[in-house]
């Protein structure tokens, strides 16, 4: 009985423990950089934040909150780990990011949550405390890397002087420095390394340090990240000490491990400047505003280079140009400015165009520079000195152009002046006009139309010359058809010349002879010589004689006999001659 | 119907027309005043807004980008009144460019060679193509006419070199006026042998020089020449003319 009852209780145990492997699970679990669980954080220290998932979850999506504010993230990897309890395979998903705290005060991170089949799990939820990150303790560390900075109760638009300096004993290497964003502050400016020694409670630390200003933008607690410097120290004195290579390996760090180390971070208390009446921009410890005029003649509407140089300490990198007060027919516009060195210490430029309208002589009344100065908390106006400006009368600025179909001629008695450009030109055609060309189609088919005539006058020429030189082969060759039709005209004629001219034309031009040279003997001879038999011959004397009658006594017409007789010779010479 | 349709629209198209050319002459009367009066930024918007900008619009721009010290800007618009321009904006436009290359430091270290190419080349740009098309067609017909009727072989033989002669010269104008021609607008800008910053530097440009646009690439890289020199500078440093 007991045996069944234990055995029933196995069961039911088994049965539980894979019911509870179904199921899946999720926790966070907060880690600083030695692995350690951790509930109070630095800012600006990265942490690694674990989501553990147990159970089957693939493809599941997985959501935190409680980050999205205050905190940097983004994943850093995921590990899996598998084991065997009571028999059943259980696997754990370790999803890996890493974080960023951005800001002081108590924060909760999660519930991180899963979507399954059975519905969202959520994972327990992690309660943060994020100070701010502390000087590391000397006695406890190699290294030291710290911020400081010259005030933390400022205004806004106040140059405050940061200092960040790296501290280092024994054989420490520094490789590299990240500078953090710095949010709310203008871009600040360094300036170059420089390193020393520094005692620490009795230990000679050696340095590097970068110094720089920055200008608060906002009003409010503005948080400097902390910096991460990034070093290298040896894993083990004298590692390679039995080796042969042992001082050039240990020289050239091949038994090195890099670290990194965060500096402190700080929090500036930033207030607003105190009311005034107009816009102040300026906030230091200035001393004086000089002005000068790069020429104290010009011309009306001539540009003059007029230049405030404000000296002192203070935000002159983002400071905006002060606004001159100058006669009403003045204008003005700011040019440039830039960083200068005076006698008395930094110093800014501010350079301006200005153009008087009117002539006479000027004067410009003292610049007024207000600004405010932290220290005395309270604002403060410098003046510069009067300047006195000779405006003589504008020369003539425009040319007289005169307009001639499309293009335009200068007058001549206005000339360029040798050291100023030449005047504006206010007549004329102020719009483009494309210049008059020929379409290049219509160019194409009047150099073809020329080429076409030359080239038909070129062949017919060459048709002539060729004709003239050919013509006799030509006539031999068809003296027959030639004949033909002639005797076809004389069906309708009946005009005994016709055929008279028709045979001494086909006799000319199949012996190549002239017409004036073919008569009744040459006739005779040209027969005999290509074989006609006498009889034949004497056929075609009596035929050829008939024909010079019919042409002595001019008759008119032939009869049809005869020139069926014609046509019968026409073939019996075209077999042999 | 249709035809009292059509002759709608081309009214309506004259009078938009006309009406655009007044507002752009408007523009280009203020911009003169703007410029009298010494507000040159002002005079520059107006300048910009007007639409097919002819050579004396684009002179007085550069006028007015000079006096408020932007030398580059000055220099590409007056390279333009120059592309444009009839004789008398040329020759305002090679003196004031001249005040400009001495405010950024350009001096022109051309050799007598190149100066006298330069010279020539600017000399045939100043021959309008139709002259020459006239000329070169007129030439063409009457040597056909000639060699067919007359059969003069020698005064052929001429006609048809002078025929060669314009022939040619057209052709070389086509070439001159169709290379495009840009201003390096940043300065110190680096040529280099190939279209990479890894490629050796050949030379290096000042801003306001004028150079030949030889062949330009869709990743940022332009083919330039400059004198001797030809290499690859970034698109970015140079604006065409």
């Amino acid at each position: 009985m007991v045996r069944r009852i234990g055995n029933g209780i196995a069961v039911i145990v088994l049965l539980s423990a894979a019911l509870v492997n179904a199921t899946v699970q999720i926790a966070l679990q907060l880690l600083d950089g030695n692995g350690s669980k951790v509930s109070t954080l630095a800012v600006g220290v990265p942490y690694l934040l674990d989501i553990i998932v147990t159970g089957e979850h693939t493809g599941a999506q997985i959501r935190v909150q409680g980050l999205d504010n205050n905190f940097t993230f983004e994943r850093a990897g995921t590990s899996q780990v598998s084991q065997m309890i009571n028999g059943v395979a259980q696997s754990k998903v370790y999803y890996k990011y890493s974080i960023i705290p951005q800001a002081v005060g108590s924060f909760t991170v999660g519930p991180a949550q899963i979507d399954t089949n059975q519905g969202v799990v959520q994972s327990n939820v992690l309660r943060v405390n994020v100070r701010n990150n502390v000087q590391q303790d000397p006695n406890q560390t190699d290294v030291l890397f710290t911020i400081e900075v010259e005030h933390d109760h400022v205004v806004v638009g106040q140059e405050i002087e940061l200092t960040m300096r790296f501290l280092w004993r024994n054989k420490t290497k520094l490789l590299n420095i990240e500078i953090p964003d710095f949010k709310g502050f203008a871009k600040p400016v360094w300036q170059a390394q420089t390193t020393g020694t520094q005692d620490i409670n009795g230990v000679t630390y050696e340095y590097a340090q970068w110094k720089g200003t920055i200008v608060p933008e906002v009003v409010g607690d503005i948080l400097i990240i902390p910096a991460r410097a990034i070093y290298q120290v040896p894993m083990k004195a004298n590692r390679f000490g039995g080796h042969m290579f042992g001082a050039f390996l240990d020289d050239f760090s091949f038994g090195a491990q890099d670290k990194y180390v965060h500096s402190n971070s700080i929090t500036l208390h930033v207030d607003s400047l105190p009311a005034h009446q107009t816009a102040v921009s300026a906030v230091g410890a200035f001393t004086n505003i000089t002005a000068s005029l790069d020429s104290s003649v010009a011309r009306a509407g001539e540009g003059i280079v007029l230049k405030l140089m404000l000296e002192g300490k203070g935000n002159l990198e983002t400071m905006e140009p002060p606004a001159l007060t100058l006669p009403d027919s003045f204008k003005y516009y700011a040019s440039k400015n830039y960083r200068a060195d005076s006698s008395k210490g930094p110093a800014k430029v501010f350079e301006y165009i200005i153009q008087g309208f009117e002539a006479g002589q000027w004067e410009i009344e003292p610049q007024p520079f207000t600004f405010y100065d932290p220290q005395e908390r309270q604002y403060k106006t410098l003046h510069t000195q009067p300047l006195s400006l000779l405006i003589n009368p504008a020369k003539r600025t425009t040319h007289n152009v005169q307009s001639t179909d499309n293009d335009l001629v200068v007058d001549e008695d206005e000339q360029c002046p040798e050291t100023d450009i030449c005047p504006l030109i206010t007549s004329g055609n102020w719009y483009y006009n494309s210049p008059r060309i020929i379409s290049w189609s219509v160019f194409l088919v009047l150099l073809f139309c020329a080429l076409g005539v030359f080239l038909i006058y070129f062949v017919y020429n060459l048709c002539v010359q060729y004709r003239k030189k050919h013509v006799v082969h030509l006539n031999k060759k068809n003296a027959f058809s030639v004949a033909y039709k002639t005797l076809k005209n004389c069906y309708n004629t009946h005009d005994p010349k016709m055929i008279y001219d028709m045979f001494v034309t086909l006799f000319a031009d199949r012996c190549c002879v002239n017409k004036e040279d073919v008569s009744a003997e040459y006739i005779e001879r040209v027969l005999h010589v290509q074989g006609f038999d006498r009889s034949v011959i004497a056929q075609w004397n009596n035929f050829f004689d008939q024909l010079r009658e019919y042409l002595f006594f001019k008759r008119a017409t032939v009869p049809q006999e005869f020139i069926d007789r014609a046509k019968i010779w026409i073939k019996q010479l075209e077999e042999k001659l | 119907m249709k035809s009292s349709v059509w002759v709608f629209a081309i009214v309506c198209s004259l009078i938009i027309h006309s009406a655009q050319t007044q507002n752009n002459e408007e523009l280009f009367l203020q911009g003169n005043q703007a410029y009298v009066q010494g507000d040159f930024l002002q005079a520059i918007n107006l300048y910009n807004a007007i639409e097919n900008k002819g050579a004396i619009v684009w002179y007085n721009l550069g006028n007015s980008w000079y006096r408020i010290e932007n030398y580059v800007q000055a220099l590409l618009c007056w390279a333009k009144a120059n592309k444009y321009g009839a004789a008398a904006i040329r020759s305002a436009v090679a003196h004031n460019a001249q005040r400009a290359h001495e405010h950024l430091g350009i001096t022109d270290d051309r050799t007598p060679l190149q100066f006298i190419g330069a010279k020539i080349e600017s000399a045939l740009m100043r021959i309008p193509v139709f002259v020459l098309q006239v000329l070169f067609l007129t030439a063409l017909y009457v040597f056909v006419f000639c060699y067919i009727f007359l059969g003069r072989k020698q005064n052929v033989l001429l006609l048809f070199l002078l025929m060669v002669f314009l022939g040619f010269l057209l052709l070389f104008v086509m070439h001159v006026n169709n290379r495009q021609h840009a201003l390096i607008v940043q300065p110190k800008t680096t040529i280099y042998a190939g279209m990479d910053k890894q490629f050796s530097q050949v030379g290096t440009l000042n801003a306001g020089q004028e150079i030949i646009l030889l062949e330009q690439k869709e990743n940022g890289w332009s083919k330039i020449a400059c004198g001797l020199v030809r290499g690859w500078v970034n698109s970015e440093s140079l604006e065409t003319i």
